[in-house]
């Protein structure tokens, strides 16, 4: 009979953790994949997951840091299994801001430096950033989870090294190609059109 | 030709200069990175723009992060389903 009492009051608490915390976890999924469908399956798992595992769940934390870590170590998994894909990805995406330097590997120079600074309010133009936010979800998985775990997380270097299993250099690399990735992409959707 | 070929020997690209620049960002640089970095970021106009354009859109990424990164809405389809599993055991 306790037993019974006990799991009723487990469905209700994760119940109640549905209705507080699957959006966020939603959220964070979506950006790390890149991918409404696989979003909504991780968030499925998620909760079988903390369904299976609340035993060991023991309040240390946060429900919503203990859910957020089961669905990183969910996504991590989705990585692996998609990692062939991504290393052509990111051959690609490095050809690609190769291509910006020159043969001495300086600036082929574009002639946008100046739109940069001309609008003062840039960043206050609604326009702007949704242009900012699709150029982001159109960076490499590996380069956009670097970004989004230094930013959407403030995480430190060395545990963002640690999830996507490459080294210091690796991610200073990863950080330089994004931004390149990034500024280009601004400039072809934004400044180009608006100079 | 011939200042862009001296450039090369002496002093940073701007592959490794922006690189240098971001990695700054996270890490602290060397101090022979730090004087060659401000050597080629006195010559180079393009670079030095880069610079400003790089922290731009760090504080753009800041902003969207803050406004609406973590927005997103689970279609309650999906939302009722989960609930359902979790109910029926």
């Amino acid at each position: 009979m306790e037993e019974k009492t006990n799991y009723q009051s487990k469905q209700k608490v994760i119940s109640e953790w549905v209705h507080s915390f699957s959006d966020y976890l939603y959220s964070w999924a979506y950006h790390k994949t890149n991918s409404n469908e696989t979003a909504e399956d991780l968030v499925q798992e998620v909760f079988m997951a903390a369904v299976k595992n609340y035993e060991k769940f023991e309040g240390r934390s946060s429900p919503k840091t203990w859910l957020l870590k089961i669905l990183n170590n969910k996504i991590i998994d989705h990585y692996r299994k998609s990692s062939k894909k991504q290393n052509d990805q990111d051959d690609t995406a490095s050809q690609f801001t190769d291509s910006f330097f020159n043969g001495a590997d300086n600036w082929k120079a574009n002639g946008l430096e100046e739109a940069w600074t001309k609008e003062s309010h840039l960043l206050d133009d609604p326009a702007f950033n949704k242009v900012m936010e699709i150029c982001i979800e159109d960076l490499p998985n590996k380069w956009r989870l670097a970004i989004l775990s230094k930013y959407l997380l403030q995480k430190e270097s060395v545990e963002i090294c640690q999830e996507l299993e490459i080294t210091m250099s690796n991610y200073w690399q990863v950080l330089h190609r994004g931004k390149l990735l990034l500024k280009k992409c601004l400039e072809v959707n934004w400044f180009v059109k608006n100079n | 030709m011939f200042l862009e070929k001296i450039m090369s020997q002496l002093l940073l690209s701007c592959k490794e200069a922006t690189f240098l620049i971001e990695k700054k960002m996270v890490s602290p640089l060397t101090f022979t990175q730090r004087l060659r970095l401000g050597v080629h970021l006195k010559l180079c106009k393009v670079c030095s723009a880069y610079e400003s354009q790089s922290e731009t859109m760090n504080k753009a990424l800041e902003k969207w992060v803050k406004e609406g990164a973590l927005s997103k809405t689970l279609p309650s389809k999906i939302k009722s389903d989960i609930l359902e599993k979790i109910n029926r055991k």
